[in-house]
C-alpha cells in the first residue's frame, strides 16, 4: 500500500515538471502580455521598463530557469494585474470553488445513485424509462444554456433565489465557507444544482448500466436462488461491486468540476478559481495561468492517488493484485 | 441563541425581496478594482478611484477638466506649472492634504515596482514634482506640454506617510486605503465586492448614497441577468443585444450616450509587400495595395456604416468619419462622415490596377470592443462587395495586442482597432495613432499600419507644445483634415455608453464610459 502511493507521488511529480514546461511555452507562445496589460497611451520607453522590470525580455530558457527557481522556493511569481502572489490569488479564491463542488457533487450522488438504481433494477417500469430518458437530457444539455435557464425561472420570474454571487460567509470550527450561513446557503442553491446536473447524469447512467450487467451475474441469481431479500441483495452484493467503476468516475469528474467549472462560475458571478482563470486570461496575466494550471495538475493527481485508495477499500481484492 | 436569531433575520432579509432604501445603491460593475491606485493606469481603475481618492484635477462627464484637490492652477513658463492645493481638504483618517502628500503620491506613483503598466506613461514628459509651499505644488516638464492638467488628473493623492511605507500588498489587505474622495472604503473581497461608505466631511459636492456595493461581474448575460432578478441596482457596459429587452421591462431603464471610443480599419501603408495581402490565386502582388489612396478610399466608402449601426450595433452607435468624436478637441466639423458608393469604389479599385481585386485578411479581437466580431463579419460582406477575398480572423484580446502591436514583428494588414480620447479631452489618436511611428520621441507607438505624412506630422508636432488652447485644437483639427482626405485610416463608429437602472434611478452617462456612485439618482416615476 504505502509503496503503492509512493510510486504515485513520484510519478505525479514528474507529470508536474513536464507541465510547468509545456504550460511555460503555451503562454510564452501568446506573446508579449505587457501589450495588452499596457494603457494605450503609454510612450515605448514605459513600456519597455515594464517589460525589464518583470523580466520579459530575456531568452525563454532564462525566463524558464528563473520561473522554476521561484516554484520551487514557493514563489510563483506576482499576478500582472495586482501585483499579488499568484499561489495566494489561488488559495484565496479556491475554498468557494471547493465548497460549490463539494455540495454539486453531494447532490450528484445523492441523487444519481438512487436514480440509478431504481433505474437498473426495474428498467422498464415508468419511473426507470423516466431515470433513463431524463439522465441523456441531463448529460446532452450545456452547461451554460442551463444556467441561464435557473437563472431566468428561479431568479428573475420567481425571484426565489439570487442571480449570483456567493453571498455571506460563516465561521464554523475555524472553516469560512458560505455554507454556514443561510444567505450563504440561498445564494449556492441555483450554481451547486447547475454544476450538479452533468455528474448527476452521469452517476445514474453508470449505476444503471452497472446494476443490469451485474443482474445476469451467477452470484446474483445464486443469492436469489438461496431466498435473500432484495434489499440485501441489493445492499450488500450489487452497490458493492457498482460503486468501485462509480468512484473512479466521480474522482475524475470531482476534479474536472473544480479545475474547469468555469462557466458555471462565470455566469453565476461566483468568486471562485473558476472565475479567476478566465479573467486571468482575457488579461494575459501570465503568473496566474501558469500557477492555475500547476496546482490543476497537483489537484487531479491527489485526487487520483485518494481514488485509488479508496476503491482498495471498497474492494480489497485490489490491493493484492497492485502489490504484485 | 444569539447565533440561531441571527441566522433567522438573515434568512428573513434573504427570502423577503430586499426592500430598496434610497441610501444605499448597488452597482453590478463589468471591471474588478486593483486596489493599489497607483498600480495599474487604465481609465476602468480610475473610474474606481475618483470616488475614494482625489487628484489634483478632475474631468466631468464630458472629459473637461474640473478643479479637483486644486482649485486653480497655471504656468508660470512655458515648461512649469503651478498647482494651488484647496486649503479645507482632509484625509479619510483626518490629515490634512499638503503638498507633501501630493509630491509623496507622484513619487510612488512614478516608481512603484513590479507593474505592468505603470503610472509613469500618464506622465510623459514630467519632469519634477516639488512643493513650493504647503498649498502649491509645482509640475516642471521637459518640454512645453499643454495637456499637463490631463496628466496629473491621473495620479490619486494619497497621504505621505502611507504614499512612503505601503506595499502594493498592504492595499490588497485593505489596511492603508485612504483618500479624500466623497466615499471612504468600508470592504473588499477578491473577486466578488467593493463596499464604500459616504464620506460625511468631504470638501466637494457630498456622495448621494450611504453605502454603494460594487458587484464584480464580468459576464455579460449575469450583469443583465443581475438587474432583472432585483440584485442590482444598476450595471454599467450593457451589451446592445439586452437593451431592448431591458427597454421593455417596467422594471427598468436604460440610458445611453456617446461615448469617446472611435472603432476605425487601420491599413499596413508602409511595406512594399504586406504579410496578409495576396492576388486572388494566393501569388504574391507587385505592389502593397494600401499604398494607393484609391485603394483606401475605395474600401472606406465601400462599407455602409449606417447598416453596421443599425444592424450590428442595434442602433447603438454613431457613424464616425474621424477620430474623435464632437466635443473634444482636434473635432473638425468639416470633415463628413463618408457615404456609401459601392459602384465608385469598383471604379476607384480598377483606376488603381486592382478590377480583379485582391485577396486580404482583416483582423480583429472578439472581446474587446462592442460586438467587435460581429463588425467585422459586416465588414468583410461589406468590403467582399468590391470583389475582394476577405478572411476574417478574430481572437482574444491576449492574443491579438502583442501580435498587432510587436512594431518589429510581423504585424497584420489589415486590421480593426478602437481609441478613447477621454485621457487627454482631445485627439490624441493624432499623435500616437497618426503620426508616424517614431519610438525614440514617443510618438505613432498606435500607428499599427506605419502610415506617414510628413505634412500631417509636422502640425501634430506643432499641435503638441502649442499652449494656447483654441489655437491647438485648430491645428488639430486641420491635422485631422489632412489626413482624412488621404484616407489615413478608416473610421467606422463610434461607440455608445450604455448603462441600465431599474425603475425609480437615471443616471448621468460619463463619455470616458466611468461607472459612478453620484452620477446615478433617484428619480420619482
Amino acid at each position: 500500500m504505502i509503496t503503492f502511493a509512493m510510486r504515485r507521488v513520484v510519478q505525479g511529480m514528474l507529470v508536474l515538471a513536464v507541465m510547468s514546461v509545456l504550460v511555460f511555452l503555451a503562454v510564452y507562445a501568446l506573446g508579449n502580455p505587457v501589450a495588452t496589460l499596457v494603457n494605450p497611451a503609454s510612450p515605448p520607453a514605459v513600456i519597455d521598463q515594464a517589460i525589464k522590470d518583470l523580466g520579459l525580455d530575456q531568452p525563454l530558457h532564462i525566463q524558464y530557469l528563473r520561473f522554476l527557481q521561484g516554484t520551487l522556493q514557493g514563489d510563483l511569481g506576482l499576478s500582472y494585474n495586482s501585483a499579488r502572489p499568484a499561489f495566494d490569488l489561488i488559495f484565496e479564491r479556491f475554498p468557494a470553488t471547493l465548497e460549490l463542488t463539494t455540495v454539486a457533487m453531494l447532490i450528484a450522488v445523492g441523487v444519481g445513485i438512487p436514480a440509478g438504481l431504481i433505474a437498473g433494477y426495474r428498467p422498464d417500469s415508468v419511473p426507470g424509462r423516466m431515470i433513463g430518458g431524463l439522465s441523456i437530457v441531463g448529460i446532452s444539455l450545456p452547461t451554460f444554456w442551463v444556467a441561464l435557464m435557473l437563472i431566468v425561472v428561479f431568479s428573475i420570474e420567481t425571484g426565489w433565489f439570487p442571480t449570483g454571487g456567493r453571498g455571506e460567509v460563516g465561521t464554523f470550527l475555524g472553516i469560512r465557507s458560505s455554507l454556514f450561513t443561510l444567505d450563504g446557503l440561498h445564494h449556492l442553491a441555483l450554481p451547486a444544482l447547475n454544476l450538479a446536473l452533468f455528474p448527476m447524469a452521469m452517476v445514474t447512467r453508470l449505476t444503471r448500466a452497472g446494476i443490469q450487467e451485474n443482474l445476469r451475474e451467477n452470484y446474483i441469481l445464486f443469492a436469489r436462488a438461496k431466498g435473500l431479500s432484495p434489499s440485501r441483495i441489493i445492499r450488500v452484493y450489487l452497490l458493492k461491486s457498482v460503486l468501485i467503476p462509480i468512484a473512479t468516475v466521480m474522482g475524475i469528474l470531482f476534479g474536472v468540476l473544480l479545475a474547469f467549472g468555469v462557466v458555471t462560475e462565470k455566469v453565476f458571478a461566483w468568486p471562485g478559481i473558476g472565475k479567476l482563470i478566465i479573467e486571468s486570461i482575457q488579461t494575459s496575466d501570465r503568473p496566474v495561468i501558469v500557477a492555475y494550471l500547476l496546482f490543476t495538475v497537483l489537484l487531479f493527481t491527489v485526487i487520483n492517488l485518494l481514488v485509488d485508495i479508496l476503491c482498495v477499500l471498497i474492494d480489497p481484492r485490489l490491493s493484492i493484485a497492485e502489490a504484485k | 441563541m444569539k447565533q440561531t436569531l441571527r441566522m433567522a433575520m438573515m434568512c428573513a432579509s434573504a427570502l423577503i425581496a430586499t426592500p430598496i432604501f434610497a441610501e444605499d445603491l448597488t452597482i453590478g460593475a463589468r471591471t474588478e478594482i486593483v486596489m493599489d491606485p497607483h498600480f495599474s493606469w487604465s481609465d476602468a481603475n480610475t473610474s474606481y478611484y475618483v470616488q475614494i481618492y482625489g487628484a489634483l484635477v478632475h474631468t466631468d462627464e464630458n472629459a473637461q477638466l474640473i478643479p479637483g484637490l486644486a482649485d486653480e492652477w497655471k504656468t508660470v513658463s512655458d515648461t512649469e506649472w503651478h498647482f494651488h492645493l484647496r486649503p479645507d481638504v482632509t484625509f479619510h483618517d483626518g490629515s490634512e492634504l499638503t503638498s507633501a502628500d501630493v509630491v509623496a503620491s507622484f513619487d510612488r506613483a512614478l516608481t512603484l515596482p513590479n507593474a505592468a503598466n505603470p503610472y509613469s506613461g500618464a506622465l510623459t514628459g514630467v519632469k519634477a514634482v516639488r512643493a513650493v509651499d504647503d498649498l502649491t505644488v509645482s509640475v516642471t516638464t521637459e518640454k512645453p506640454d499643454p495637456i499637463i492638467p490631463y496628466r496629473v488628473a491621473q495620479v490619486q493623492i494619497i497621504p505621505a506617510e502611507i504614499a512612503e511605507t505601503a506595499t502594493t500588498e498592504d492595499f490588497n489587505a485593505g489596511s492603508v486605503i485612504v483618500g479624500s474622495g466623497p466615499y471612504r472604503f468600508e470592504s473588499y473581497q477578491a473577486g466578488d465586492n467593493l463596499v464604500l461608505s459616504r464620506n460625511d466631511s468631504y470638501a466637494g459636492a457630498p456622495a448621494e448614497w450611504d453605502r454603494v456595493t460594487f458587484r464584480f461581474i464580468p459576464d455579460d448575460a449575469a450583469r443583465v441577468a443581475a438587474l432583472l432578478g432585483g440584485d442590482v441596482d444598476l450595471i454599467d457596459y450593457v451589451p446592445p443585444s439586452f437593451v431592448q429587452r431591458l427597454r421593455d421591462s417596467d422594471a427598468t431603464n436604460v440610458i445611453t450616450a456617446p461615448s469617446d471610443r472611435v472603432i476605425y480599419l487601420i491599413m499596413d501603408t508602409e511595406r512594399d509587400s504586406t504579410p496578409f495581402v495576396h492576388a486572388k490565386d494566393g501569388s504574391e502582388l507587385a505592389e502593397n495595395p494600401f499604398k494607393d489612396p484609391r485603394v483606401r478610399e475605395a474600401l472606406t466608402i465601400s462599407i455602409d456604416r449606417g447598416a453596421i449601426v443599425d444592424r450590428v450595433m442595434d442602433g447603438l452607435a454613431f457613424p464616425a468619419g474621424q477620430l474623435t468624436p464632437e466635443g473634444f478637441g482636434g473635432f473638425n466639423p468639416g470633415i463628413p462622415v463618408p457615404s456609401t458608393d459601392v459602384d465608385r469604389a469598383r471604379q476607384l479599385l480598377a483606376d488603381a490596377g486592382y478590377a480583379e481585386g485582391f485577396a486580404v485578411t482583416l483582423h480583429c479581437t472578439n472581446d474587446r470592443y462592442v460586438n467587435d466580431a460581429r463588425v467585422c463579419q459586416a465588414l468583410g460582406q461589406m468590403l467582399s462587395r468590391l470583389g475582394l477575398d476577405v478572411d476574417v480572423q478574430t481572437m482574444p484580446r491576449s492574443v491579438f495586442f502583442p501580435r498587432a502591436a510587436d512594431h518589429e514583428g510581423e504585424r497584420f494588414s489589415l486590421l480593426m482597432l478602437g481609441w478613447g480620447s477621454s485621457t487627454s479631452g482631445e485627439a490624441d489618436a493624432l499623435p500616437q495613432g497618426i503620426h508616424s511611428y517614431d519610438p525614440e520621441r514617443g510618438l505613432g507607438i498606435w500607428n499599427l499600419g506605419h502610415y506617414s505624412n510628413p505634412k500631417a506630422d509636422a502640425l501634430i508636432e506643432d499641435a503638441m507644445v502649442e499652449t494656447d488652447i483654441p489655437e491647438r485644437h485648430r491645428i488639430l483639427s486641420e491635422a485631422m483634415e489632412i489626413v482624412m482626405e488621404d484616407y489615413a485610416v478608416i473610421p467606422l463608429h463610434y461607440q455608445s455608453v450604455i448603462v441600465a437602472t431599474r425603475s425609480g434611478l437615471s443616471y448621468r452617462p460619463w463619455a470616458s464610459e466611468r461607472t459612478i456612485a453620484n452620477s446615478a439618482i433617484p428619480v420619482s416615476d
